[in-house]
C-alpha cells in the first residue's frame, strides 16, 4: 500500500470511491423517506402498492422484475458432501418407505387385462411379441417346407 | 460434399450420353464380349485345372486366377477403341468368391498363404468392363466337382451337386433368366402375363415380388446387398457405399426385407406396425439417392441384374442373413477364423489433400490418371502388369510382387488421409431371430457402421426392431453362422433402337450356363405362372421376347493351356 505521501497514491481512485460511497448513503436514506413510487416498485411484485388494473396479467408464473428475498440468517456451517450424500439416501428410503405405505392401501388393485397391457406396449414391444411366435410357429414345424415332386435340376453332365 | 456442376454440362453428362445410339450400343456390345471372353476365361482355367487336369502339381490358386483374369481383361481391351475414347479398363476387378465370401475378394499376389478350392465348393467369379464408361458387369456361379469319370473319351462329372448350395444355385439362376425376360417385356408390354398386366406395368414391386417367391420356393433368402439397378454411364454402382448417386433407380435388397418378410409371417394381424414402417425420409437434399421401389422400368435404359442367394434350409430356426465384413484384425484371434486383408479400392474424388510422401503422390497421380471413377488393385499399378500371356508367367508374377512393395507405403497414407476407400471383404453369416431378440439393446438404433457399404436410406438394417448395424455386428461375431452363397448377375440392354430386342451383354448360355445341379424344391407361390410363361416366352424365338446374347472372342487353346504351367 502506499504511504500517504506516496507520489504515485491512485488519490483519483480513492476520491471517486468516496465521492460514490457518499452518494449512495444519501440515496438510501431518501429512499427510507419517500414512499414508493409507481415505477419504482414492479408493476407485478409483492410489494408493489398500485392497484390491480383489469389489463393486468393473472399468470401463475410472471416475471416480477424482483430477486428473490434475501435470506437473513447467515450462516458459516458448510454441508459436507459425505452429509448431502446421507441426507439425499436417507430421502430416498423415506420415499420408498411411503410407496410401500401407499401400495398396501391398494392392494384391491385390479390386475392388468390384455388391452390395457396392449395399449402400454410400444410398438418395438409389439414388433418383438409378433417375432417371437414367429420362432414358436417354426419350432412346431408349421413353417417346414418339404421336398416337391421331381425337383430341380440345371445344367448337364459337364464341367 | 457435391462438385459444382453447370446444369447443362450435367444434362450432357447424364441425359444426351445415355440416350442409346448405334455408337453406345457398340460400346456395351465390346465391352459385354471382352467380359463373357474374360468368364470363359477363367472357367477354363479352374476348369483345367481342377477338373481335367491330373492330379500331380499345384492348382492354380485364386491370387493367381485374379490376376490372370485381370490381365487378360486388359490385353483384350488394349486392341479395341485405341484412340477413339477417353476412358476403358476394368470395371470391376476379378474377384473369386468361395462360399461364404460374398464381396471383394480379389486377394494380391503378396497375400499371406494361398487360396485353394476343394470339392463340393462352390465359386463365385465376378468381373466388368467399361469402355467410355459404358460398364458392363458379371457374376457366375459354379461348382467344384469331385474328380470325374470318363464317359465317352471325355471327363465328366460322376452326379450333380445335391443340398442347400444346389438350391441357391437353382433359384438364383430362375430368377436371373425370368428378371431378363421380364425386362425384355419392357418393350412389348402386351405380351405380359395377365397377372403382371393387372398390376400395370413393371413395377419395382413386381422384381422385388417375383424374385421373393422365386427364393422362398428353394427356400433362399435374398441376400442383402442384391439388386435390380439402372445402369448410367460411369454410374454402374462401382462406388456404393462412398458416393450417393442421385437419381438412383432399381430395386435393392436388405436386412430389413427379412424383417418384414418374417412380420408378415407372424400369425396375428400386424398392419398396425407395418403401416408405420413406410415413413423415410423423402425431403431431404438427395432424397433421390434413396432407393425406392415405386417406378417403373421403360424401354432405352440398361439394367443390371444382380442376384444372390442362400439357403436357409440346413437351418431348423429362424433366422437373417446378413454380411460381415472383415479387416485384417479381426480374425486374428483364438478362434482362427477367415482372414485377409481388402485389396479392392476406390478414389473418392471429393478430397483433396496434400500428401506428405513422394510414393504416395505418385501413386496418387496414377490412380486418378489412370483409374478415374472405378475400382482398382494395386497391382494394376505395377510396371510388369498386365501380365503377357506368351511369356515366361512366374518370372512377371515376381515382377509384380516387388513392384507391391513399393507402392504399399502410399497406399497407406492415401488410405489413411480418405482419399481412397478400401471396399472390404465380406461374409454371409446367418444369425438366429432368438439371439437378436433377447439380446438387450439399450442405445436403439444409434450408431452407423462407417465400414459398412451401404445405400443411402437402409443404414439402419432392422428399422423396426431397431437394430443398428453396430449392434448387429457385435451380435454377429458371438452367434453368426457361415453360409455359402450364390451369385447370378448380368447386364442387360432394353434396346429400343433397332428392332427392339433385349442385349443381354454377359453371361447367359454363352458363357456362364449353369453348373449341374439338381434340388429336392420345385417352383412355387402366387408368381409361378407368371414365370413360367416369361420361360415360355424366353424359348419361343417367332413369338416370345427377342433376346441377343453378346458372343465371347475365341478362345486360343494353347494359351489356357500354357497358363496351366504356373509354377
Amino acid at each position: 500500500m502506499a504511504s500517504k505521501n506516496s507520489i504515485n497514491k491512485p488519490k483519483n481512485k480513492i476520491n471517486s470511491a468516496s465521492h460514490a460511497k457518499s452518494l449512495a448513503k444519501k440515496r438510501a436514506a431518501r429512499s427510507k423517506i419517500l414512499p414508493n413510487t409507481r415505477s419504482s416498485i414492479g408493476r407485478y411484485a409483492d410489494k408493489a402498492v398500485t392497484a390491480v388494473r383489469p389489463t393486468d396479467s393473472k399468470a401463475i408464473a410472471l416475471y416480477t422484475g424482483e430477486s428473490p428475498a434475501p435470506i437473513s440468517k447467515m450462516t458459516k456451517n458448510t454441508l459436507s458432501n459425505k452429509r448431502a450424500k446421507k441426507i439425499a439416501r436417507n430421502q430416498k428410503y423415506v420415499d420408498q418407505r411411503k410407496q410401500a405405505e401407499n401400495k398396501e392401501e391398494d392392494a384391491s388393485m385390479e390386475i392388468e387385462t390384455k388391452e390395457q397391457l396392449e395399449e402400454r406396449q410400444t410398438n418395438l414391444d409389439k414388433v418383438k411379441t409378433l417375432l417371437w411366435s414367429v420362432i414358436e410357429q417354426n419350432a412346431r414345424g408349421e413353417y417346414k417346407s418339404s421336398a416337391d415332386g421331381e425337383g430341380t435340376t440345371l445344367g448337364i453332365q459337364a464341367f | 460434399m457435391e462438385l459444382a456442376v453447370r446444369q447443362e454440362d450435367a444434362d450432357v453428362l447424364l441425359k444426351e450420353k445415355n440416350v442409346l445410339n448405334e455408337s453406345v450400343l457398340d460400346k456395351y456390345r465390346t465391352g459385354g464380349q471382352i467380359v463373357q471372353t474374360g468368364l470363359k476365361y477363367i472357367i477354363s482355367l479352374i476348369n483345367e485345372s481342377y477338373h481335367l487336369a491330373s492330379s500331380n502339381g499345384q492348382p492354380i490358386s485364386v491370387q493367381e486366377l485374379c490376376i490372370l483374369g485381370d490381365s487378360f481383361l486388359i490385353n483384350l481391351l488394349s486392341k479395341v477403341y485405341t484412340n477413339q475414347v477417353r476412358e476403358k479398363g476394368i470395371a470391376s476387378p476379378t474377384t473369386i468368391e468361395v462360399n461364404e465370401l460374398a464381396n471383394g475378394f480379389s486377394p494380391e499376389l503378396d497375400d499371406e498363404g494361398s487360396f485353394f478350392f476343394t470339392a463340393g465348393d462352390i465359386v463365385t467369379i465376378s468381373l466388368g468392363v467399361q469402355i467410355d464408361g459404358y460398364t458392363s458387369q458379371v457374376s457366375h456361379t459354379l461348382v467344384i466337382y469331385p474328380p470325374g469319370i470318363e464317359i465317352n473319351n471325355e471327363i465328366k462329372p460322376e452326379g450333380p451337386l445335391l443340398g442347400s448350395k444346389a438350391d441357391a444355385i437353382c433359384a438364383s439362376h430362375i430368377a436371373t433368366e425370368t428378371l431378363v425376360g421380364l425386362l425384355g417385356l419392357a418393350l412389348t408390354p402386351e405380351k405380359l402375363p395377365e397377372q403382371i398386366k393387372n398390376e400395370g406395368g413393371i413395377h419395382g414391386s413386381t422384381i422385388r415380388n417375383i424374385v421373393d417367391s422365386i427364393a422362398e420356393s428353394y427356400s433362399c433368402i435374398v441376400l442383402p446387398g442384391s439388386k435390380v439397378r439402372r445402369v448410367r454411364r460411369f454410374l454402374a454402382g462401382q462406388s456404393e457405399g462412398i458416393v450417393a448417386e442421385r437419381d438412383f433407380k432399381g430395386v435393392v435388397w436388405d436386412e430389413s426385407h427379412q424383417e418384414e418378410r418374417l412380420l408378415k409371417k407372424a400369425p396375428t394381424s400386424q398392419e398396425l406396425i407395418l403401416a408405420d414402417n413406410k415413413v423415410k425420409p423423402t425431403s431431404t437434399n438427395n432424397s433421390t439417392a434413396i432407393p425406392t421401389d415405386e417406378f417403373i422400368v421403360l424401354p432405352g435404359e440398361v439394367y443390371q441384374i444382380d442376384i444372390r442367394m442362400s439357403s436357409i434350409a440346413d437351418f431348423n430356426e429362424v433366422g437373417l442373413i446378413t454380411l460381415e465384413e472383415i479387416d485384417q484384425f479381426s480374425g486374428k484371434n483364438n478362434r482362427q477364423e477367415f482372414n485377409s486383408k481388402s485389396t479392392i479400392h476406390i478414389r473418392d474424388f471429393a478430397i483433396n489433400h496434400q500428401l506428405k510422401l513422394r510414393t504416395s503422390r505418385k501413386l496418387l497421380t496414377e490412380i486418378d490418371k489412370n483409374f478415374s471413377v472405378y475400382p482398382f488393385k494395386l497391382s494394376y499399378t505395377s510396371n510388369h502388369f498386365p501380365i503377357n500371356l506368351d511369356k515366361d508367367i512366374p518370372e512377371q508374377v515376381e515382377n509384380i510382387k516387388q513392384d507391391l512393395k513399393t507402392f504399399k507405403l502410399g497406399l497407406s497414407e492415401l488410405n489413411n488421409r480418405h482419399l481412397i476407400k478400401s471396399r472390404p471383404i465380406q461374409l454371409t453369416k446367418f444369425i438366429p431371430l432368438e439371439q437378436i431378440l433377447i439380446s438387450s439393446n439399450p442405445t436403439g438404433k444409434h450408431g452407423i457402421d462407417l465400414n459398412k457399404p451401404v445405400l443411402p436410406g437402409m443404414e439402419i438394417p432392422l428399422p423396426q426392431l431397431g437394430i443398428s448395424s453396430l449392434k448387429l455386428k457385435s451380435l454377429l461375431n458371438k452367434h453368426g453362422k457361415s453360409v455359402p452363397n450364390v451369385r447370378e448377375s448380368t447386364t442387360v440392354i432394353i434396346n429400343n433402337v433397332s428392332n427392339g430386342e433385349i442385349i443381354r451383354l454377359t453371361g447367359g448360355s454363352k458363357s456362364s450356363s449353369p453348373s449341374w445341379v439338381h434340388s429336392q424344391y420345385q417352383l412355387k407361390g402366387a408368381y409361378v405362372e407368371s414365370i413360367n410363361q416369361i420361360g415360355q416366352l424366353l424359348q419361343d424365338k417367332r413369338f416370345g421376347i427377342k433376346v441377343k446374347e453378346c458372343y465371347p472372342f475365341k478362345l486360343n487353346k494353347d494359351k489356357s493351356v500354357e497358363t496351366m504351367q504356373l509354377d
